[in-house]
């Protein structure tokens, strides 16, 4: 599960927010669906239901409760300036959400803003292709070797949680531009250079600068609508990994950097990609996997799961450049996408860019925000300006 | 708004110290921000508290009737049936209660929970017969019932109920075939089930038509 959330200019009308969703959901018909257990697959089925908005629950990502949301597998919530939607993975991943999230805050500023003549908001969507439930991983599907990221343990983070599942969300605000000529000065892409900044934070911190056993890995999960020409509206993603064992004490920044950059490239044809997932569509033909009852192939994917968590110490999402159409601009503060954790994943980090606001969140159920503070840290040696907001589970006096 | 000189960044919280690095913050601007999220939850204990009470009142129970059955014994194992009762209502009421579940699966589940019950009951006391033979087809009888009740209310949403219905009509033919192996002697009650659950069926048949051929083919989807 995930939120990406809209922060607006002024505070959110709720009646107003719930008026937007309505306009919104007939657009998106792949959200109007609900999780139905069969007796060897889980299924979609359309949801009659109408979706309602509610104040943000205390957790991010708590719960979404599944008759408080009519069933319906995401939520609407409002904070403040702020419209959140969270969503389960199954429904669709980031680019997904954040379609949808455009169209409904898009709507929500049309009926709000009451200086605009054509303030019915019942005009076309402002996203290109709001439903397309085209399975991209079939289609694209071709027999061949799959190609799989190895099981080689990575390091994990550990360390005293925070109390009583408390998530610790911290937002790092950085300047467009600024990372932008940071990162084209030094020849890397942005989710390049935060990842090598990651593994360096990793290294100084948790690992004192010294040689570790297990690599560092970061799990970045890629979007591959542009790689296969898709425009679905369901899941559609893979992912890659990146880092580096540590194998002496003078690692230096731009080494890592390096080797991150290199292993992107390498990995991000679309050849590899679609062998990444050939291994995924041939288990789900198998005629043997088909036939196993649903609660056998739930403890197999939990299996898998707890396997894959193994073998990466962090996740690094970056859902990229948003862009809405130019009257909602003025708005629009900024795009924040906060990713899930657990106890296994216990920190994720998020990234979106909105205009000239990119926002880096970390997500974490561990008290100490050593990987967050090196990772700031080394962001503003590199002379960018950051400024820092959390939802208090840092605070002293918790 | 202040800053923080160690980690050299701004912290829009509205705090003294940096989340971070726990240093005290300087340079005030004068602008006290508003916090963006709600207030961290606390209140998870008080929930989880009552829940604890009612297992430990349910444990000590339970110890108790087993530990009075034995240094009292009369050729009755009544402890057992207090033991069962317990996990009855914690089976029954967990899954009663949570507001997700189908209505048509709490029925299922209650009917297959407390026919268990009255059989170990029966079985307890000196095996009598009156559970299979009253109890236990008058369970299923009404089960099947109170489902056809809630598809006239909800008939819209019938798809939904659909499969419990089904699962309830099928476990009606139950007390017939233990009439068949010769557990029931006195078979009135069992022959009324098994009519209720047939005529169940039959009508689902009849009046389903595409609606349950498309529920089962998605259900069976493989």
């Amino acid at each position: 599960m995930y939120r990406v959330s809209a922060r607006l200019k002024r505070d959110v009308v709720p009646e107003l927010l719930q008026e937007a969703l309505d306009r919104t959901m007939p657009w998106f018909e792949s959200f109007r669906v609900r999780l139905r257990r069969g007796f060897f697959w889980y299924y979609f089925e359309t949801n009659g239901k109408r979706p309602t908005i509610g104040e943000e629950a205390k957790t991010p990502c708590g719960t979404i409760d599944q008759a408080g949301s009519n069933q319906f597998l995401f939520t609407v919530s409002y904070f403040r300036k702020r419209i959140s939607l969270e969503v389960f993975h199954a429904l669709s991943d980031g680019a997904g959400a954040v379609n949808f999230l455009k169209d409904l805050t898009c709507r929500y500023v049309r009926l709000a803003d009451p200086k605009d003549p054509a303030a019915d908001g019942r005009e076309l969507p402002s996203v290109e292709v709001t439903s397309d439930p085209e399975d991209s991983y079939e289609k694209n599907y071709r027999k061949g070797d799959g190609y799989g990221l190895g099981t080689t343990r990575a390091f994990r983070l550990k360390g005293g949680k925070l109390p009583l599942y408390a998530m610790g969300v911290i937002h790092g605000y950085l300047d467009t531009e600024g990372l932008l000529s940071l990162c084209r000065r030094n020849d890397a892409t942005v989710t390049q250079y935060l990842s090598a900044v990651l593994v360096w934070s990793l290294y100084r911190e948790y690992m004192k600068g010294r040689p570790h056993g297990e690599p560092i890995l970061i799990h970045l999960p890629v979007n591959l609508r542009p790689y296969f020409d898709s425009t679905t509206t369901m899941n559609f993603f893979s992912s890659i990994q990146v880092g580096m064992k540590i194998e002496r004490d003078d690692h230096t920044f731009d080494e890592m950097l390096e080797a991150v950059v290199g292993q992107c490239r390498r990995q991000l044809s679309k050849d590899l990609l679609s062998r990444r997932f050939a291994g995924n569509v041939a288990v789900s033909r198998n005629l043997f996997v088909r036939f196993l009852p649903l609660f056998a192939k739930d403890l197999g994917l939990k299996i898998a799961y707890l396997r894959s968590c193994r073998s990466h110490s962090l996740t690094l999402s970056n859902l990229g450049r948003i862009e809405v159409p130019g009257e909602c601009r003025e708005h629009i503060e900024q795009f924040e996408v906060l990713l899930y954790v657990t106890d296994r994943e216990p920190s994720k980090c998020g990234v979106c860019s909105f205009g000239n606001r990119t926002v880096v969140t970390f997500t974490s159920r561990l008290k100490d925000a050593f990987l967050q503070r090196a990772f700031f840290r080394k962001l503003a040696a590199d002379g960018l300006e950051v400024a820092i907001e959390t939802n208090g589970a840092y605070n002293e006096n918790l | 708004m202040r800053t923080c000189n160690g980690c050299r960044l701004k912290v829009m919280d509205d705090t003294m110290t940096c989340p971070l690095c726990h240093a005290v913050l300087s340079g005030f601007d004068g602008n006290r921000p508003e916090s963006a999220y709600p207030d961290v939850d606390v209140n998870v204990h008080g929930y989880n508290f009552i829940t604890r009470i009612f297992m430990f009142l349910s444990i000590v129970g339970g110890i108790a009737a087993v530990v009075t059955n034995y240094l009292a014994y009369d050729g009755v194992l009544w402890s057992v049936l207090a033991v069962a009762s317990i996990l009855y209502l914690w089976a029954g009421i967990a899954h009663s209660i949570r507001h997700h579940v189908n209505v048509a699966s709490k029925i299922l589940v209650q009917v297959l929970c407390a026919s268990v019950l009255v059989v170990l009951v029966d079985l307890v006391l000196g095996y009598d017969g009156w559970s299979v033979n009253y109890l236990v087809p008058l369970l299923f009888g009404l089960a099947n019932i109170a489902v056809l009740i809630l598809l006239t209310i909800n008939r819209l949403d019938w798809r939904n109920y659909l499969m419990y219905q089904l699962g309830i009509a099928l476990l009606g033919f139950v007390p017939i075939i233990l009439y068949l192996c010769g557990a029931v002697d006195r078979p009135l009650i069992t022959m009324i089930a098994t009519v209720i659950s047939s005529l169940t069926l039959i009508g689902t048949m009849i009046f389903g038509e595409r609606k349950v051929e498309s529920e089962l083919k998605r259900r069976f989807h493989f």
